[in-house]
């Protein structure tokens, strides 16, 4: 395990370097003019960021109001016998709430927790499992979307909230059965 | 369905002496399985249905609309609750109360302002990223690179995304965010994957409208699996826990299973979408 973590840790740390150096290198062995054209590719960053605006505008102010209205407790209150039937202690249901709305949300949601019931302990294990195996969806569709335009996102958050669902399900059953 | 149900009712007829005399014990198998099945296709239509009915296609709508309404419904019910039902403190103050940030109404007036305010700066923070990715991988391009990384995870992506050419730029930008996911880079996951989304939009017969493809890849992506989950580790050992990396199995455990029922939810869908306008007999649409 430990060997695992420093040899990824070692490979994110190499990766970005070595990969800017093998791609403009490779440009730079095939004669491609590699300053014009980086140039030329990195105009539409901009374009990019100003394209998201509206889109990620859009998202985090529904998300804020639906967080500062106390909504989240509401939920919380509905679901928790249901949750309960598959084990999650009732002091991570918020956790499992906010993740797939808010990522700074998550994290504040995930220390509060560790801090009060103990970083070692199964709650503790179950809402860092939870942060570190799902991703904030609401976040995600709003800015790749926003950027190629596309409002009509069919069904493309029912099914990342599937997946959260899911995840999150196996979070709880997983640490369950290990810890 | 209809050949489901007759032989549910062998079953259950006694007179037929099905239930009690079977002449071959993997009849039995073969019927449970059956049985299973019914009910599994029963499940995935009403499933489905209930998808058609809270919008379909356009269901973003409605959830960005009921997400705003609830919080303010919410928000005014829990002031006024507080305000004529909750039991107040003895001692009544005679200072001004400041309303705006006493009350959940105020609070979330304050939040949807923060929130405007946060989606703009995280677009302008992502702007020199951005064109840094960008712009080697205009290079990249150019050098014939992503046409190779292509061709290498054909076999993969011949199955994900079915309608994409093999050596579309779209496959490579995709697998370079995926892996920089797994590897929790995130200032060059968020790059790659717009960039290719961009390339799935060229192959966008209706702009405005997402593809299955753009589908897949985002389902691919907000399950993401990482190798090591930086942050909370990091927040962990913060705290001083014994074995920070102890969420390392569980979680990478926790986002495959995520993956795979994702993955699994976006093909029915589109199996089911493809039937639908098969019968139809005109093209999909909302």
């Amino acid at each position: 395990m430990e060997f695992f973590k420093t040899s990824i840790d070692w490979l994110s740390i190499a990766v970005i370097p070595v990969m800017l150096l093998v791609f403009l290198g490779m440009g730079y062995a095939k004669k491609v003019k590699v300053y014009e054209k980086f140039v030329e590719g990195a105009k539409e960053g901009f374009e990019v960021g100003v394209k998201i605006i509206p889109y990620l505008v859009a998202m985090l102010v529904a998300i804020a109001m639906f967080r500062a209205s106390g909504a989240l407790d509401i939920l919380t209150v509905v679901l928790r016998p249901f949750t309960e039937l598959i084990g999650m202690p009732s002091e991570v249901l918020p956790m499992a709430l906010m993740r797939p709305l808010s990522g700074s949300g998550s994290l504040g949601v995930m220390t509060e927790l560790m801090k009060t019931h103990g970083v070692d302990s199964l709650i503790g294990i179950m809402a860092s499992t939870m942060f570190g195996s799902t991703e904030t969806t609401f976040y995600v569709v709003a800015v790749y979307f926003g950027a190629v335009n596309v409002q009509r996102t069919r069904y493309a958050l029912p099914a990342g909230l599937v997946a959260d669902a899911a995840g999150l399900i196996a979070a709880t059953l997983i640490t369950r059965a290990l810890f | 369905m209809f050949r489901n149900l007759r032989n549910l009712r062998n079953l259950i007829q006694p007179g037929k002496k099905r239930l009690f005399y079977f002449h071959k014990s993997h009849e039995i198998i073969f019927r449970s399985v059956e049985i299973a099945l019914y009910f599994f296709s029963a499940i995935r239509n009403l499933a489905l249905n209930l998808y058609c009915t809270l919008g379909g296609h356009a269901m973003l709508n409605h959830i960005w609309f009921w997400m705003i309404a609830l919080a303010i419904f919410i928000a005014a019910g829990n002031d006024i609750y507080n305000e004529f039902a909750a039991e107040k403190p003895a001692v009544q103050t005679e200072q001004k109360r400041n309303l705006s940030e006493e009350t959940k109404l105020g609070q979330v007036t304050s939040a949807a302002l923060k929130g405007a305010s946060t989606g703009v700066e995280i677009a302008i923070g992502l702007i020199g990223v951005m064109a840094l990715w960008l712009g080697v991988m205009k290079v990249a391009e150019e050098a014939g690179l992503t046409r190779m990384l292509a061709r290498g995870v054909r076999p993969i992506t011949k199955r994900l995304f079915p309608s994409i050419p093999t050596e579309h730029p779209a496959i490579s930008a995709m697998i370079m965010n995926i892996a920089a996911n797994m590897l929790g880079l995130s200032n060059a996951a968020t790059p790659l994957g717009l960039k290719a989304m961009e390339e799935l939009d060229k192959l966008n017969p209706n702009k405005g409208e997402a593809t299955d493809d753009m589908c897949t890849f985002l389902v691919i992506n907000t399950s993401a699996i990482t190798l090591i989950p930086a942050t909370a580790i990091a927040i962990r050992s913060s705290l001083n826990s014994v074995n920070p990396q102890i969420i390392i199995i569980p979680s990478i455990l926790a986002a495959t299973c995520a993956t795979i029922v994702g993955l699994t939810t976006v093909k029915l869908i589109q199996r089911f979408n493809r039937k639908k306008a098969a019968d139809k007999n005109m093209p999909k649409g909302d």
